[in-house]
């Protein structure tokens, strides 16, 4: 398998679609911000999920 | 009527109310009163005919019976009854023809209602069960449903439901059973889970206990996600003191939404959700983008303690609604345990999030790429699915334009992807959508780059890169002549 070859999804692909970052540092700098806005609200669900587990061993059912 | 009554198959034709009472006559002593009133709450409106199948070896109670009932002084019988339920009026001749005729076995298949198996067991009877959906009458709802195969006197009949089944109160209290309920449908759903019966899935359980397993006492919520794990699905617990209100119905929606049955817990005892009821065209107050569970009126649940199919209504139980209407409401239950497939690593709160912020962003935002949409109020549907399924139903759809078709088809998915489609009211209200974006549920939530494409009426961003497992490379492609087209369904089945 040649790994470089270049493989297309769609016939005609390269030409019907463009770039949507024009260079890797604009896409650096949305990967950034993306991270920096969605981490708080991780964290937090992170937690929750830990705090639903720790409740789950008191909670008897019968 | 009743035809054979010392036959192995006894026929019992209902022409009158009173006809339960020859039904409770031919079936007893396993039948009880107790049974037939669960029995009639759940069929009266539909049962015509119901067949009694003699000396049925179950092999759900066969299995508490082996590990548990044989080892009492006084034993119960080691075979059952089994009820099958029809729509219409039946006789032997019909069951025997239609073993051999595809067009009678067809009419036999439309009438079935599916069946029950009766347990030597007290106080509670009613063992295994498998009534279809129509069995309850129209439900309005959308739920899981799983096949099985029904064998008559040599006639084979295939069925879709959601299995049932009630506590015995030695093996099995509501947790055992509700896990079992659970199990079995993914065993009768997919090929890779094993069927599991009762004292199977107590002994699940026997590396996270203390003291004696039978009888039952009950289980700890985390003892049956326990036992989901040891089966291949790793759960998931969430739980309304610390999720909140409004955001714990979202979430538990969202995974019933996705196909996924749960143990919705209450105070003190636990049902298996597996669908919903939603009024699509509500009028919802406020501005805000619309998340597709506020439209959620019920839950479909079986509570073994009852009859199967039940709703769960968000605001309380409506008058007149009977047996099919379940005691509690949404406030009622307190948490639920989602057995998520192993292969998803994204649960649906990070997934929300992370579509969210895109949805927002500078970048990416609908504001921002989408002129028709910037102005609306959107209508969003998160759910899970396999890359197979939503490949599937991509030719019925359409999905608004050629080339968001063609590049679906011929895109790499993941075995799971999470979708968040979206809408707005007015097409929502006609089971339309007007885009969607599609996440490998197999990522971590604090990758960026974790979503598989994009797509808004005038535009089509999509992931080259990781779709042929390299580094992400987002490629866009600007669509005209967009149009809205049919929400995907394949998740739930209509009851």
């Amino acid at each position: 398998m040649d790994y470089s070859r270049k493989v297309e999804l769609i016939p005609g692909q390269e030409k019907e679609s463009k770039k949507f970052f024009a260079t890797t540092e604009e896409y650096n700098e949305f990967c950034r911000k993306f991270i920096d806005e969605v981490g708080p609200d991780l964290e937090k669900q992170r937690e929750a999920r830990q705090q639903s587990e720790a409740a789950a061993k008191l909670r008897l059912m019968r | 009527m009743i035809d054979g009554e010392n036959l192995v198959l006894t026929i019992v034709t209902f022409e009158a109310t009173k006809d339960w009472a020859d039904l409770l006559r031919v079936a007893s002593p396993d039948l009880d009163e107790a049974g037939l009133a669960k029995l009639i709450a759940a069929l009266n409106t539909t049962a015509k005919c119901v067949a009694v199948e003699r000396e049925y070896i179950d092999k759900d109670y066969r299995d508490t019976f082996s590990h548990f009932h044989s080892k009492r002084f006084s034993t119960p019988n080691s075979r059952c009854l089994r009820l099958h339920f029809f729509d219409q009026h039946i006789t032997r001749t019909i069951l025997k023809e239609a073993s051999v005729d595809g067009k009678k076995v067809e009419a036999l298949n439309k009438s079935y209602l599916g069946y029950s198996v009766i347990r030597p067991t007290k106080p509670n009877c009613i063992g295994r069960t498998f009534l279809t959906p129509a069995s309850r009458g129209s439900a309005s709802a959308f739920a899981s449903l799983c096949p099985e195969k029904v064998s008559i006197l040599g006639t084979e009949l295939a069925i879709t439901g959601f299995p049932f089944i009630s506590q015995d109160s030695d093996v099995t209290v509501c947790a055992e059973s509700a896990v079992w309920m659970i199990l079995r449908y993914f065993s009768n759903r997919y090929h890779l889970y094993p069927e599991i019966y009762p004292f199977q899935v107590v002994n699940l359980t026997r590396d996270y206990s203390l003291g004696r397993l039978v009888p039952s006492s009950g289980l700890h919520v985390w003892q049956m996600a326990e036992a989901l794990r040891s089966i291949g699905r790793p759960p998931l617990i969430y739980t309304r003191r610390v999720s909140g209100d409004n955001f714990f119905e979202h979430l538990l929606y969202t995974y019933i939404e996705s196909g996924i049955p749960v143990l919705a817990g209450t105070k003190d005892h636990v049902v298996v959700a597996f669908g919903h009821r939603s009024s699509f065209t509500a009028n919802l107050p406020g501005s805000g983008t619309i998340y597709s569970s506020q439209f959620n009126d019920a839950f479909v649940v079986n509570d073994d303690n009852r009859v199967p199919y039940q709703l769960i209504q968000r605001t309380g139980v409506v008058s007149g609604a009977g047996a099919q209407a379940s005691k509690y409401t949404f406030k009622d239950i307190v948490d639920f345990i989602v057995p998520m497939p192993e292969k998803v690593f994204l649960p649906a709160e990070d997934f929300q999030t992370v579509v969210t912020a895109i949805l927002e962003s500078s970048e990416f935002g609908y504001k921002v790429l989408s002129p028709s949409l910037k102005d609306s109020r959107l209508v969003l549907r998160l759910f899970l699915t396999t890359g197979k399924s939503f490949k599937r139903h991509l030719g019925g759809r359409k999905m608004g334009h050629a080339m968001v078709e063609d590049m679906y088809r011929n895109l790499p998915l993941p075995h799971f992807i999470w979708v968040c489609e979206i809408s707005n009211i007015d097409a929502f209200g006609r089971h339309e959508v007007c885009g969607e974006i599609l996440w490998d549920a197999t990522r971590n939530a604090r990758e960026p780059n974790g979503w598989i494409a994009l797509h808004y009426p005038e535009i089509l961003v999509v992931d080259i890169g990781s779709a042929l497992n390299r580094a992400q490379e987002l490629i866009r492609f600007d669509l005209k002549d967009p149009t809205t087209y049919e929400l995907y369904r394949n998740n739930l089945q209509p009851i």
